[in-house]
């Protein structure tokens, strides 16, 4: 992975890096990664910060932060997670969107020599928790070959599935995580815009149903 | 030093290959500059790899950054753009030296007589470990009122366990897919709770 450079992300794209990254969802070398970039961002070290202080009050206000004190510095695997499948990261670099995230999908891609992207395209689809809602899109950088796809999940409801429709033929996408503001990620080619459809199973307590979303 | 406290000492970005370049020159505001850029990120990194030992992040993130101001006059650091990846790297290295001469005062106490090592440790004044032990029994309290059985628990297990995501919702019986809600809304609802009784992490 390389050294972040002094370009910014998008505040958007930094927000689900910073998301991962307080949640443990990062791989040691995503999470080096991200700490150098943030090293000069101070909006975003508040919030890092702000987590950590709440880590350390619940800390001092048990008995087991006496084991912290002890604690050498871990190398290698951790508590946080399991460790990711080269097969993840084949399948990053096949541009096959994952759905399990920016922190997932970009360094798989960076080890197909594509360099990290400050300003993707990318298109919010707003369009399932009420009325007022709208399909957003942002232009991005035109060199980008990636495009985020946002999609706003209904309240209470669950992924049982995600499909990529293109040109008439059906590509299975593994099942999607929800964030904690409520969206799903798809990192696609950006040359699906306009041509791709992307279809969703939603399930809700007593019925399933399936969304389509035109890229 | 509150976060929000030291925000005010950043300053606006400036480009780090013309930074280097006035250092090695030796421009002394060239050298401010940088610190007030890097210092807090030093700091806040040093702080969250802490894990709350009692170590100092403070005169650790200055030594850091004197060492890599005295690399840069030198002309030790050739690609401006990795600066922060060195300063990370030469951060994260005092840290882990830090936490091992920590532990080995830790192990050495401990054989001759099995204190507690978060005294020998910590070498503070009884009056602030009074205070200190007040604290946090009125943070365990607070994180005991928590409405939700289930927001405790997760947290619990999250920052003190650090047990993995994964591990978490096997436990509790939550799905995948809503940990991240789950978890967000637990440190939303512990934090107005400590906010409330006046004990803001945030400004400690």
């Amino acid at each position: 992975m390389t050294a972040p450079g002094s370009n910014p992300m998008a505040r958007w794209l930094e927000d689900v890096w910073l998301s991962r990254y307080l949640d443990r969802e990062l791989s040691d070398e995503e999470q080096t990664w991200f700490e150098t970039y943030m090293l000069d961002k101070p909006h975003i070290l508040e919030r890092v910060d702000a987590d950590t202080r709440l880590g350390d009050s619940l800390a001092r206000a048990t008995e087991s932060s006496s084991a912290k004190v002890s604690t050498p510095p871990h190398t290698g695997t951790t508590l946080r997670g399991k460790p990711r499948s080269p097969a993840l990261a084949i399948a990053a670099s096949l541009l096959l969107g994952l759905g399990l995230g920016l922190g997932v999908i970009i360094p798989g891609l960076r080890n197909d020599n594509t360099a990290i992207i400050a300003s993707p395209p990318r298109i919010v689809f707003d369009t399932m928790r009420g009325a007022g809602t709208t399909t957003l899109s942002e232009a991005g950088s035109a060199d980008s070959k990636l495009l985020i796809v946002d999609i706003a999940a209904p309240f209470d409801s669950r992924i049982l599935s995600a499909n990529a429709w293109i040109n008439g033929s059906r590509t299975q996408l593994p099942t999607p995580t929800v964030t904690a503001e409520g969206f799903i990620t798809f990192i696609v080619p950006a040359e699906w815009k306009g041509k791709a459809s992307i279809e969703i199973q939603f399930g809700f307590a007593e019925e399933m149903r399936n969304e389509s979303f035109a890229l | 030093m509150a976060a929000n406290a030291e925000l005010a000492e950043s300053a606006p970005d400036a480009d780090l290959a013309d930074l280097a370049k006035r250092i090695q020159a030796g421009d002394a505001q060239a050298e401010a500059l940088l610190l007030s850029r890097f210092m807090l990120g030093v700091r806040v990194l040093l702080r969250r790899h802490a894990h709350g030992a009692p170590i100092a992040i403070d005169d650790i993130a200055q030594d850091v950054l004197s060492a890599v101001l005295e690399q840069l006059r030198k002309g030790g650091v050739r690609d401006a753009v990795a600066l922060p990846a060195y300063i990370r790297t030469a951060a994260m290295h005092r840290l882990h030296a830090e936490q091992r001469t920590l532990q080995n005062i830790v192990q050495s106490h401990e054989s001759i007589d099995g204190d507690d090592p978060r005294l020998i440790a910590n070498n503070s004044h009884p009056g602030d470990e009074l205070d200190t032990a007040r604290k946090a029994r009125h943070v365990r309290e607070l994180l005991n009122s928590l409405p939700v059985e289930r927001d405790r628990e997760v947290l619990r297990r999250f920052y003190l366990q650090e047990e993995s995501c994964e591990t978490i919702c096997a436990a509790l019986d939550i799905e995948a897919d809503h940990f991240r809600r789950v978890i967000h809304r637990a440190r939303t609802r512990f934090r107005e709770i400590l906010t409330k009784a006046g004990l803001s992490p945030d400004s400690e």
